[in-house]
């Protein structure tokens, strides 16, 4: 399978939100496995928590690493088109693991297609919650592949409510409030009118109403460029140096 | 239709589709929508080719007026705290004077915008231009589908090609950036590919990665280790004091013994400020002062009169908190008149100009060409298209075409 094959299953041409998937991975994908076996693990994810698709709720799951996918990929059988946000490269001693959710992608595109989800599939847009974190403390001479989400990475609160989209469901760990970058995100569409809920993805969970709270330079023009710097700043200009673990994010 | 330049028929949509994947995958364009906008134009715009010829020669001219005037700025300290550059590059750049870095391919990039009164500049960037994706891979996609217009150039190729005459077949370029994040990563593997095409080695690695000795860079990382034979520096000179000082950042300012493209001291004509310090020049400025717009020290009198004026920060980017009347919100506007009177030191007043607008298959819009130089000699554009006059996140990539 090619890399375009590939990118066509996850982002096809006529699919409502295939415009936001990050290609990055796509791009870097040599990975050409397509066999799946019944023993795949996303054939036994749970995503009964997740309402009816055609409930016109937008899930944004945030979890870390392939089980982001894998939900995904569940919710793919709920009907739900999987929308990958990954927006990291891949790389020898990675801070940010991206090789097992690379493989995933590739492997499991066989039964994302044989899903026939239709164009205007109601979305979930998939994001690893350790992008910021990471799994490990960037050493000197690592790959320092971190990254944060920008409400420019997602379809704006009126795009959403033109294609029938009236609520939005944040899948994560825990209750609580999101993480600061996907805060952004959220309370802009919250502010736009769009109800929020956040669920936890266990068996019998029920969503819950979620009231963004207001996050640092919210709404400041310059929000992307600082939390980039921010990203440099807090691992001490690091890059591969003297690369202390982030203090905070900066959103 | 504008004399000058006028807006192409848009691809089919299939067409496009099929470039806008190309351009993504094989020309590695990672960032192809912001928000709800797609950033690649559907369109072209063609430039008349006497146009091109025009616009080519004057970045050429600019170019070398830029790279006097920056010879002499280093030279010349005392003018430095005029330019609004952070404290510790100041330091940094204060050695520059008796150990200038080695210069490696020098590389900029003009933004031209056409007016009613003719083509004027804005800025330029004398650092770390990119658009290298853009300008080269995603133009000659859309190229391909227009078989009476060609490319302007390839700024790409021949930004390799000076590497390949400056060092020679298996030297090792190291490609230093901001690794975590991917709009420049992307980029650094643009043009890797192209390093490595013509025999270069090169290796993506932070400036953090490097280990300077006697003015000599050795990269050290997990995946790659050894003796660089030149930098490629894709990290913006104002942020490098940001590095530990034990990576030994200030290499890229002064006493480097390989070729660094572009050595930091391209931030003294990076700056919006270097209009200010023109009149203590003694390089002659002809073209710079006949095409950039009237820039001043922003006071009073200008922010209360800003419907003739243009407020840009000293050291800014991709458009991001310039202010213009009519297109910057409100609120925005009473945010930077506040910074601008903290900070008056690290902003710039420039007069504004009537953008003339190209009509596009839905309404009006504007054109920027970005005439990049290498080594002196104009070498291709990087165009962007915005549907108000303010190039900023909110504009589309275009490729400019030249008619034949």
């Amino acid at each position: 399978m090619t890399k375009e094959e590939l990118f066509d299953i996850w982002a096809p041409e006529d699919a409502v939100w295939s415009a936001w998937v990050k290609p990055v991975l796509f791009a870097q994908q040599t990975i050409t496995r397509t066999e799946m076996s019944s023993s795949e693990e996303w054939l036994t994810a749970d995503a009964h928590w997740a309402p009816r698709a055609h409930d016109k709720t937008a899930l944004v799951v945030d979890l870390p690493g392939t089980q982001s996918l894998l939900t995904g990929l569940a919710l793919a059988a709920r009907g739900y088109r999987p929308v990958p946000l990954y927006n990291a490269c891949s790389g020898v001693s990675a801070a940010v693991p991206m090789e097992p959710i690379l493989e995933l992608i590739a492997r499991a595109a066989p039964y994302l297609a044989g899903r026939f989800l239709p164009n205007n599939a109601p979305p979930a847009f998939l994001l690893d919650a350790k992008r910021w974190h990471g799994t490990m403390t960037p050493l000197p001479g690592s790959f320092d592949n971190r990254w944060l989400v920008f409400p420019q990475d997602f379809p704006s609160a009126n795009f959403l409510r033109s294609h029938a989209v009236q609520s939005v469901l944040l899948v994560q760990p825990q209750a609580g409030q999101p993480q600061s970058d996907l805060a952004h995100v959220l309370l802009r569409w919250q502010q736009a009118g769009v109800p929020l809920h956040v669920v936890t993805p266990a068996p019998g969970a029920a969503p819950q109403p979620l009231q963004v709270q207001r996050p640092s330079m919210f709404r400041w023009a310059w929000h992307r460029v600082l939390a980039s710097f921010g990203l440099r700043r807090n691992s001490a200009g690091g890059f591969g140096a003297i690369v202390p673990m982030p203090s905070s994010s900066s959103g | 239709m504008s004399a000058v330049m006028w807006a192409g028929t848009p691809l089919a949509a299939d067409t496009y589709a099929a470039v806008r994947r190309t351009t993504i995958l094989r020309c590695g364009k990672w960032d192809p929508q912001f928000e709800d906008l797609s950033v690649l134009c559907e369109f072209p715009i063609v430039l008349r080719r006497s146009e091109w010829q025009r616009i080519a020669a004057l970045a050429e001219q600019l170019a070398a007026e830029t790279l006097a005037a920056e010879c002499e700025l280093v030279r010349r300290p005392e003018l430095h705290p005029r330019l609004g550059l952070p404290r510790a590059v100041r330091r940094a750049l204060r050695r520059a004077a008796a150990s200038a870095p080695e210069d490696g391919p020098r590389v900029m990039r003009f933004d031209f915008h056409l007016t009613t009164a003719g083509w004027r500049i804005t800025e330029v960037n004398s650092d770390v231009p990119g658009g290298f994706i853009e300008a080269s891979g995603f133009a000659r996609e859309v190229a391909v589908c227009y078989p009476s217009l060609r490319l302007a150039g390839d700024p790409a190729a021949a930004y390799a090609d000076a590497w390949e005459r400056r060092l020679g077949p298996g030297a090792l370029v190291v490609l230093a950036h901001a690794t975590a994040y991917t709009d420049d990563r992307q980029v650094m593997v643009y043009l890797s590919k192209q390093l490595e095409a013509r025999g270069l080695r090169s290796c993506l690695a932070s400036p953090a990665d490097l280990v300077w000795r006697a003015g000599r860079a050795a990269v050290q990382t997990a995946w790659h280790t050894g003796e660089a034979a030149g930098v490629l520096r894709f990290f913006p000179a104002e942020w490098l004091p940001n590095l530990p000082r034990r990576c030994g950042w200030e290499h890229f300012f002064h006493s480097s013994r390989i070729p660094l493209s572009n050595p930091a001291t391209a931030l003294l004509t990076q700056s919006k400020r270097f209009p200010l310090v023109w009149p203590q020049l003694q390089t002659p400025l002809p073209r710079w002062r006949n095409l950039l717009p009237e820039t001043v020290a922003p006071n009073q009198r200008q922010t209360e009169a800003w419907d003739d004026w243009v407020f840009k920060p000293a050291l800014g980017r991709v458009g991001e908190d310039v202010a213009i009347r009519g297109v910057t919100g409100e609120d925005q506007w009473k945010r930077i008149r506040r910074a601008i009177r903290w900070s008056s030191g690290d902003w710039i007043a420039q007069r504004r100009f009537e953008a003339a607008a190209v009509t596009g298959p839905q309404g009006p819009v504007f054109p920027q060409v970005g005439v990049y130089t290498v080594d002196g000699a104009a070498v291709g554009i990087y165009g962007r298209l915005a549907r108000r006059p303010l190039i900023d996140c909110w504009s589309q990539d275009v490729a400019i075409l030249i008619e034949e």
